[in-house]
């Protein structure tokens, strides 16, 4: 029986256990997938041979992170670990904590894509969107970072230092929405290679893989078609297309406000005045329109006026 | 022996040909796209008869003896340009309507700029459009004159021809959306997602390129990839260059679209679709389509993703007139005015058309 007193319970330290095996298994995967896409993994195919120093360096990199990581999550070195973070102030560690349970979404989530690449591809069909994904981080912004731009603020520069920070927010969220949008964009190509390399392996098996690269063109560019078509007729796109617009137009308003205080120290019209100028100049000329029309003799037969 | 199932040594002697082939392409590219292209869009001579604002109104003088007594307005959408109907010798729809002399006139809408946002669909229809009729009327000292409208200017058209039918002689439609309730076309369905009033409120004007940007996500396998793979596959042809770049030049030419104007045509049409139930009010009128007696020849796609058919076919059915005709063509939104095959069917048709009705 050991004399050692065993340590006590520390949620941070299982945290970190648990990002680091979660970090493990994804570089895991990547490693793994290196022989399926050099060819090795399908027997009986001409495959193309990666180089010998290429593949050594790749699985001693594998072998020296899976090394790091073991190591990193024994019990004396996790506590070694965190014995600098608990001298950090309680924000910090709550920032932290939040920010690598995030990560750990995150990384639970890129091991489950990995895992999806060799699952069978559903053509034209987005019921796996998967669009919890990217949206965990602005989860994370908009309740753990956020609130630090919506602090009031005091004394003579309150508002233009408000209006700082909503732009500030404005263009985090945009960010945000652009990265989901572009993503949902990309699901398509991703698809279309999964489909594509499905029928290749079938004609390779069948003994009637075409000669000419037009033709696997061909081939991907229809079946790239025909996912965005579906893809579009998405609600979860246009609702997606919409949420990113909306975005970018909050992000461009609040801008807009924080240049039209710049331009107010300067000698220069804003765009407000300006539409108040031009706003007053329309409505003049409708009316002069409308006079003018009034003013008109009335037609003859011939249609002369 | 059995042939192998994959006939590497094809593929590889297939891609060997291709890359000689290809290396052959670009050499003979280089002296095409270094060379002196004609790329010139809308040369028909055009003489600007009358201005107003940003507006202007084209008359190409005639080639030969005008044939109709009645001149045609044509009126363009406020998205991209008029000089889609110009796009070359051979595909224009402008230079067809002057070999079966027409006397023409079409409206340049311009390129709207920051103090236009405020222009909304009245002050296009009844505003700077019929400030242009009346012009055109007073100049051949006519009651009608002919309107023909493409896209949102057809729109526009049947706006305008139930507001004043009695300076409409006879109305054709082209690829005209008048009916919105629909899911046929992408762009029906996403701009029920678009908040317009945000959007005009932040941008003003609604940048053309935006928009460009949606009509190119609209099939960005075709139009953003295929079709420049395409261009890389025939750059050697000067004719194919030439023409290629003249589309180009017509399509990323996107003027700006007034803000309340673009406000008004998402909400009432797109999303509320009020036009096709006489329900949408411009200035102070309402539009009852029942008002539009005068001959109608309703012109669309059928494989139009933009304005599908079924966005453009009731129209017909709506309008008060006895005398309709629906032409579907087996084409899209552009290829009705510009593919080989439609120059022959569209632009004679309609000429053919005006002049069975040309009768004092």
């Amino acid at each position: 029986m050991s004399d050692r007193t065993p340590p006590e319970h520390n949620p941070m330290a299982d945290l970190m256990s648990t990002w680091l095996k979660m970090a493990a298994d994804v570089g895991g995967e990547l490693a793994k997938m290196w022989p399926a896409f050099a060819g090795q993994g399908a027997p009986g195919q001409s495959s193309f041979t990666p180089s010998g120093r290429f593949t050594e360096f790749l699985f001693s990199s594998r072998k020296a992170w899976e090394a790091a990581l073991k190591a990193l999550s024994e019990p004396a070195a996790m506590e070694a670990l965190l014995k600098g973070f608990q001298t950090a102030p309680d924000l910090s560690l709550r920032l932290l904590q939040t920010s690598a349970e995030g990560f750990l979404e995150l990384q639970r989530r890129w091991t489950e894509r990995l895992n999806k690449l060799s699952a069978p591809a559903e053509p034209y069909s987005f019921s796996d969107l998967d669009s919890e994904f990217l949206n965990r981080w602005t989860d994370i912004y908009k309740k753990e970072f956020r609130q630090f731009l919506t602090v009031p603020q005091l004394g003579l520069t309150k508002f233009y230092q408000e209006k700082f920070n909503q732009s500030v927010d404005k263009y985090n969220l945009f960010q945000a929405a652009m990265a989901e949008f572009l993503h949902l964009l990309f699901v398509p190509v991703e698809k279309s290679f999964r489909v594509v390399q499905e029928k290749l392996t079938e004609l390779a098996e069948a003994g009637k893989l075409p000669t000419d690269s037009k033709h696997y063109y061909q081939m991907w560019i229809k079946v790239l078609e025909g996912h965005y078509m579906t893809l579009f007729q998405s609600h979860d796109y246009s609702q997606t297309m919409a949420r990113t617009l909306d975005a970018l137009n909050q992000f461009l308003a609040a801008r807009q406000e924080v240049f039209e205080d710049a331009l107010k120290l300067l000698p220069v019209s804003t765009y407000r005045d300006m539409d108040e100028v031009n706003r007053e100049i329309y409505q003049l000329k409708r009316r002069i329109r409308t006079l003018e029309k009034k003013l008109q003799p009335p037609e003859n037969e011939s249609g002369d006026v | 022996m059995d042939a192998p199932k994959i006939p590497v040594d094809l593929i590889l002697a297939k891609l060997a040909e291709d890359a000689e082939k290809a290396q052959a392409r670009a050499r003979r590219a280089s002296d095409v796209l270094l060379g002196p292209l004609e790329t010139a869009i809308a040369t028909t001579p055009y003489d600007v008869v009358y201005e107003e604002d940003r507006v202007k109104l084209k008359h190409y003088p005639p080639v030969r003896e005008i044939q109709l007594k009645t001149p045609l307005l044509v009126v363009y959408a406020l998205i991209n340009r008029e000089t889609m109907l110009d796009l070359q010798p051979g595909r224009s729809v402008v230079q067809t309507f002057l070999d079966q002399g027409i006397d023409l006139y079409m409206i340049d809408w311009g390129y709207p700029t920051r103090k236009d946002r405020f222009l909304t669909i009245d002050d296009h229809v009844n505003g700077y459009m019929d400030n242009i009729v009346d012009f055109i009327r007073r100049r051949h000292r006519l009651k009608k004159i002919n309107l023909m409208g493409i896209c949102m200017g057809g729109t526009f058209s049947v706006i305008y021809s139930a507001l004043h039918p009695e300076k409409i002689k006879n109305l054709v439609t082209t690829v005209t959306p008048t009916n919105f309730d629909t899911d046929q076309g992408l762009l029906h369905t996403w701009m029920r997602a678009v908040n317009a009033d945000q959007m005009v409120d932040t941008f003003g004007n609604m940048p053309g390129d935006l928009l460009n940007l949606g009509f190119l996500l609209l099939n960005p396998a075709r139009l953003m990839i295929d079709k420049y793979i395409g261009f890389m596959e025939s750059m050697d042809q000067k004719d194919f260059v030439e023409n290629f770049i003249r589309m180009e030049k017509w399509i990323f030419d996107s003027p700006d679209v007034p803000g309340e104007t673009f406000r008004q045509f998402i909400k009432d049409c797109y999303q509320k679709n009020l036009l096709i139930q006489n329900q949408m009010k411009v200035g102070d009128q309402v539009v009852d389509l029942q008002k539009i007696t005068m001959p109608v020849l309703n012109f669309y796609g059928k494989f139009d993703h933009l304005v599908p058919p079924e966005a453009c076919n009731l129209l017909t059915s709506r309008v008060g007139s006895k005398d309709t005709q629906d032409i579907c063509l087996e084409t899209g939104h552009i290829g009705i005015y510009v593919s080989s095959k439609c120059q022959r069917e569209f632009a004679p048709k309609i000429a053919a058309w005006l002049k069975e009705r040309d009768h004092p």
